[in-house]
């Protein structure tokens, strides 16, 4: 059965990994995701789990390529500049092809920034750190999708052997919200084998987990398997949400996390005046659900792009698109969260 | 039905606090509800606020762009809220500290929630003063499911702290039906 909770955003995220069987956490403190850590040392040895708060973000996200490695369901999270420590962990990862799900509760930068909610990581996640490589990424807009996603990624990352990233914000994280738990949903994929994980050579051959691939030619064939993977996560799990779009828009919003869900607000009082605008929110961030965006902004007029940021998804509706002229761009940097109205304004401003 | 709120004051006050006893009180009555706190780097007596969205539809922004009610504990944040108050708005001021009755757009209520809390020997319960004032001026709420929501909020903290805390919302409740009772 579904309960109604009031719920704050990062504990939202604690339930959610306890539920999907994640018994491995580490993490390091960091505002503004730090009661998840906080939730999550209550929680996890309650659930029988392993809680450590490492000494840092690169020895958190060690500490999960070690707990995925062994065959663990594990799970860091941090904001910004802990998650810009943890890339070359990352990038490991997926060389290795190791699960794990990774929350970055973003906040203003860049360096060491301030506290407030921001969309500037979306690069850092999308286009992450070094070597051919990506990372599954999704996007909650409100806290029953911080807890779903959060859930469904354990199953995600396990499916595909790749590191999977919720890029949530300061203010999803420190909201909080009625949500709907379902508690009745199971990780589907708890209990299945992982014959790759290093569980102890008793009985069989040892196996190894490597990165360093040195002989010529055999990174390279490594990294045309990895690109199998990745045309088939791109294949088969780009998810997005259209709104308003039976009415037909002259004008299409892309958004997406907490703009997505203050540019509803924009619709809607655009709605009153008569013009129609609809919002296209990408979920999945990568893979971009390029195709359907093309779709969407068929017959608009214009696309505005809105992000808490100088632009950075932009470029990839861009790439969507193969045609910027119909694109216009606002942001938010350093930390400000638009206003329904603000976004509205800029929309008047450009539509005849 | 929507109904957004503001509330600011200074930390230890119990701004957030009533933020969240609102919040859940909304969400008991089946209402969709979004509290969002202000999270620098709050200390004792450094300006704390937080945003409270009630609504029987989605919520969108749970910023706060028009406030129906403007709850100010003290002169700080009147002079730094007023400004958001629109004919509309039910401005809520703690006389104890707001001591200048100025003008704003709106309704005013002002009621002297700290004096009302010290004469309890419960400073701290000034909140629930203003929450007794807040659900019996605006009517959105029942009383009974604030009654019910403060003792499960208390919990274990029960005994004392609860008999305060049901006093101070009586008090707030009783303020405003005597002096404001052509207004409700």
């Amino acid at each position: 059965m579904s309960e109604k909770e009031l719920i704050k955003g990062n504990y939202a995220v604690v339930e959610a990994a306890i539920d999907a069987g994640c018994r491995f956490y580490a993490g390091y403190p960091i505002t503004p995701q730090n009661e998840i850590p906080e939730y999550m040392s209550h929680m996890m040895p309650e659930a029988g789990g392993t809680f450590i708060q490492a000494e840092s973000e690169l020895i958190s996200i060690n500490l999960v390529f070690g707990a995925a490695a062994a065959g663990a369901r594990a799970m860091t999270t941090s904001s910004s500049p802990g998650i810009s420590l943890m890339q070359e962990g990352l990038s490991y990862m997926a060389g290795c092809e190791l699960p794990a799900v990774i929350v970055n509760v973003m906040r203003g930068g860049p360096g060491l920034g301030n506290i407030q909610p921001s969309q500037a990581d979306y690069f850092q996640a999308v286009k992450p750190g070094h070597g051919d490589y990506h990372m599954i990424t999704l996007a909650p807009h409100n806290l029953n999708e911080m807890y779903d996603y959060t859930f469904g990624a354990f199953d995600l990352a396990d499916r595909y052997r790749n590191p999977v990233i919720i890029l949530a914000d300061g203010l999803l994280g420190q909201l909080m919200e009625n949500i709907e738990l379902d508690r009745t949903k199971k990780p589907e994929l708890l209990n299945a084998p992982k014959p790759w994980a290093l569980t102890g050579a008793r009985g069989r051959h040892g196996q190894r987990i490597l990165s360093l691939l040195m002989q010529p030619g055999v990174l390279e064939k490594h990294n045309f398997k990895l690109k199998e993977k990745w045309d088939l996560i791109t294949k088969n799990e780009q998810k997005f949400e259209l709104t308003n779009m039976d009415s037909n828009p002259d004008y299409l919003i892309v958004a997406f996390g907490t703009v997505a869900r203050v540019a509803k607000g924009t619709i809607q009082k655009a709605s009153a005046d008569g013009i129609k605008v609809g919002l296209f929110r990408p979920i999945t961030l990568w893979p971009y659900p390029s195709e359907a965006l093309k779709e969407a902004a068929k017959n608009v007029k214009k696309v505005f792009v809105f992000e808490m940021s100088l632009g950075q998804m932009v470029e990839d509706v861009k790439l969507a698109l193969g045609d910027a002229s119909k694109i216009e761009f606002y942001g938010r940097p350093g930390g400000g969260v638009p206003a329904a109205g603000e976004l509205y304004e800029f929309i008047k401003k450009r539509v005849k | 039905m929507t109904e957004n709120i503001i509330i600011a004051g200074s930390g230890g006050q119990g701004v957030l606090t009533l933020g969240v006893y609102l919040a859940r009180v909304g969400v008991k009555e089946g209402f969709n509800v979004t509290w969002l706190p202000s999270y620098g780097a709050e200390k004792r007596g450094g300006f704390s606020f937080c945003n409270v969205a009630v609504s029987d539809s989605e919520i969108y922004s749970p910023v706060i762009e028009e406030p129906d009610t403007i709850i100010v504990f003290d002169q700080r944040s009147l002079n730094t809220y007023a400004v958001m108050a629109r004919k509309a708005t039910t401005v809520i001021e703690n006389s104890s500290l707001v001591k200048e009755d100025a003008a704003v757009a709106g309704t005013k209520i002002r009621i002297p929630a700290s004096d009302m809390a010290n004469d309890l020997r419960a400073a701290k319960v000034a909140n629930i003063v203003i929450a007794g004032a807040y659900i019996a001026f605006k009517n959105i709420f029942k009383t009974q499911t604030a009654e019910t929501v403060m003792t499960e909020m208390l919990g274990s903290k029960a005994g004392e702290m609860l008999e305060k805390n049901i006093a101070a919302f009586a008090g707030g409740m009783n303020y405003i039906k005597e002096k404001y009772r052509n207004r409700i």
